[in-house]
């Protein structure tokens, strides 16, 4: 997870944490029905770099790399945290073809035209635009000319049904102090008993946000 | 509502999981919507060339007629979006792909693509799709083949059969979150849901149905989204795209039918003297009854009258007609 400036103490206080996601291994992007974009992706012209912006602890990467011995894979995120834990995973696993970098993506600048895929997951969204302006300018300096960049990001009606009570509750615990002391804030608000939330919708919804902090 | 913003504090902070809490109390909060985003790329050089999810997505929840056509036809990846967003309905994400090359590159592909199921929609619905199947109706229930039923009241079922009459081959009921039925589809083009949906489900009740069209599905949906702060023009805009793209649900009609709910609401509303108040406030009058499913209690507007010629005539600006 990349950070906005002046916050990576928030995710070495409490690191985010990381996953594969299948749906982004080269060769599944590559059986994409719209591969067509993305003649390096193919079989007959596999690609030879993939960066993994806000890698966070590198899961996407590592995994990556064991994959597809043949291409190097990078990974970047604003927390040491972070990086720490994906290094020595590395280590663990003896991986050769992955490396990561503690940076700032807002004073990080990579190689032009470098590599053939690049991913951004779980971060577009919960950053400034001055963050996410950086971002697209990053994918359009380092993606070869016939690269994809895969970029998540999130979408509404599906996503609104807890944002209100995500702004309830940062009202209530306020966002100026560490992440450990906000967590423990946000469980001593007091409210009223109630019947058992389906975790169910809770799950689907779990990345929702809030329109008005966008437009505010 | 405190109650239910417990339950969702619960839910983020006593476990273990940092990124939840990272979501749900991190710093900043962001919204997003991929109605921008396009020409966000677009400054940078970039394209947005697809999706890792909607072309997938459009096989399966809109194999074929004609809003796979619309869908096929547009342009606008973020009018695609739109379309998969009421139809899916479910999660919050989207992979977008960037390339630098234009769209233009890939579009034969995607069409050529999209060309197989829609060609077979039949194969895919009966893959994919639940069939609704009368025989085994009951009263107060609308079955699915596969044994699931949802209950619905009388006036339901006689709605249901009101949206069957409307579209006579709509028998393909699919809930898009398997035990949570919040938005269901009938042949991709009328809408089966419930303005109870989400505000049982937030209360941690289980999620009641009631069958609606689709007119009906966009106002709860936007009804259920207002009190959260949001302001949806593009729901009800969709569900007027749908329509207008099957042509069995006359554009007028459906209008007609926005028209009359929003002035029936207002009514109401002016009648109880909120329309001066601060939006939170009637908010939180309408939230009790609501949760306590009284179907007299309507949310105070957020908008105010919609008009929809004119959001007829952006959706044909937007490219959604191409």
């Amino acid at each position: 997870m990349h950070l906005p400036r002046n916050s990576s103490s928030t995710y070495d206080d409490l690191p985010y944490g990381s996953s594969w996601r299948p749906l982004l291994d080269v060769d599944v992007l590559a059986a994409h029905p719209d591969r067509a974009a993305w003649q390096h992706l193919t079989q007959e012209k596999p690609p030879t770099a993939v960066c993994d912006l806000a890698c966070g602890s590198g899961r996407q990467v590592l995994q990556g790399a064991l994959l597809h011995p043949h291409i190097e894979f990078l990974g970047v995120d604003g927390s040491s945290a972070h990086i720490s834990e994906a290094d020595a995973l590395k280590a663990q696993l003896g991986i050769k073809n992955a490396r990561f970098e503690c940076a700032d993506l807002l004073d990080w600048t990579p190689e032009p035209a470098r590599y053939e895929l690049i991913t951004c997951v779980g971060t577009y969204p919960w950053v400034p635009d001055l963050v996410r302006e950086r971002i697209l300018k990053i994918v359009s300096h380092a993606l070869a000319d016939d690269g994809i960049a895969v970029l998540h990001i999130l979408s509404l009606p599906a996503c609104l049904g807890l944002a209100e009570a995500q702004r309830r509750m940062l009202d209530a615990v306020g966002t100026a102090i560490p992440m450990p002391e906000r967590v423990r804030a946000a469980k001593k608000i007091r409210v009223k008993p109630c019947a058992p939330f389906d975790v169910r919708h809770f799950g689907a919804r779990r990345t929702c946000h809030t329109r008005e902090a966008r437009d505010g | 509502m405190d109650d239910i913003v417990h339950q969702l504090l619960l839910k983020f902070v006593e476990r273990t999981d940092a990124g939840a809490a990272h979501e749900f109390l991190g710093s900043p909060i962001r919204a997003d919507y991929f109605r921008d985003f396009e020409a966000l790329a677009a400054r940078q050089g970039l394209h947005v060339v697809g999706d890792a999810n909607p072309t997938t997505l459009c096989d399966r929840q809109i194999p074929g007629g004609a809003l796979r056509d619309l869908y096929t036809r547009t342009h606008s990846w973020s009018a695609r979006q739109e379309l998969l967003d009421m139809f899916a309905g479910v999660g919050g994400g989207r992979d977008a792909m960037l390339s630098k090359r234009p769209r233009s590159n890939v579009a034969t592909a995607g069409v050529t693509a999209a060309a197989g199921p829609a060609a077979a929609p039949r194969t895919i619905h009966a893959s994919f799709f639940g069939a609704f199947d009368r025989g085994d109706q009951r009263p107060g229930e609308l079955a699915w083949h596969q044994g699931r039923a949802l209950r619905v009241s009388d006036a339901q079922a006689a709605l249901f059969e009101k949206v069957r009459a409307a579209s006579p081959d709509s028998v393909r009921v699919e809930p898009l979150e398997s035990d949570s039925a919040e938005f269901l589809c009938i042949h991709g083009y009328i809408g089966l849901s419930t303005r109870e949906t989400r505000v049982s489900a937030l209360a941690g009740g289980a999620p009641n149905t009631t069958p609606l069209a689709r007119a009906e599905v966009a106002l709860a949906l936007r009804e259920l989204s207002s009190p959260l702060g949001y302001q949806l023009p593009n729901v009800p805009a969709v569900a007027l795209t749908l329509s207008l793209a099957d042509g069995r649900l006359p554009a007028s009609a459906l209008a007609d039918v926005c028209r009359a709910q929003w002035a029936a609401r207002a009514a109401t509303v002016q009648a109880a003297g909120t329309l001066d108040e601060p939006l939170a406030a009637a908010w939180a009058k309408w939230w009790p009854s609501a949760r306590a499913r009284d179907p007299d209690a309507l949310p105070p507007p957020s908008l105010g009258a919609v008009n929809f010629e004119q959001l007829i005539d952006r959706l044909g600006r937007l490219g959604y007609f191409c």
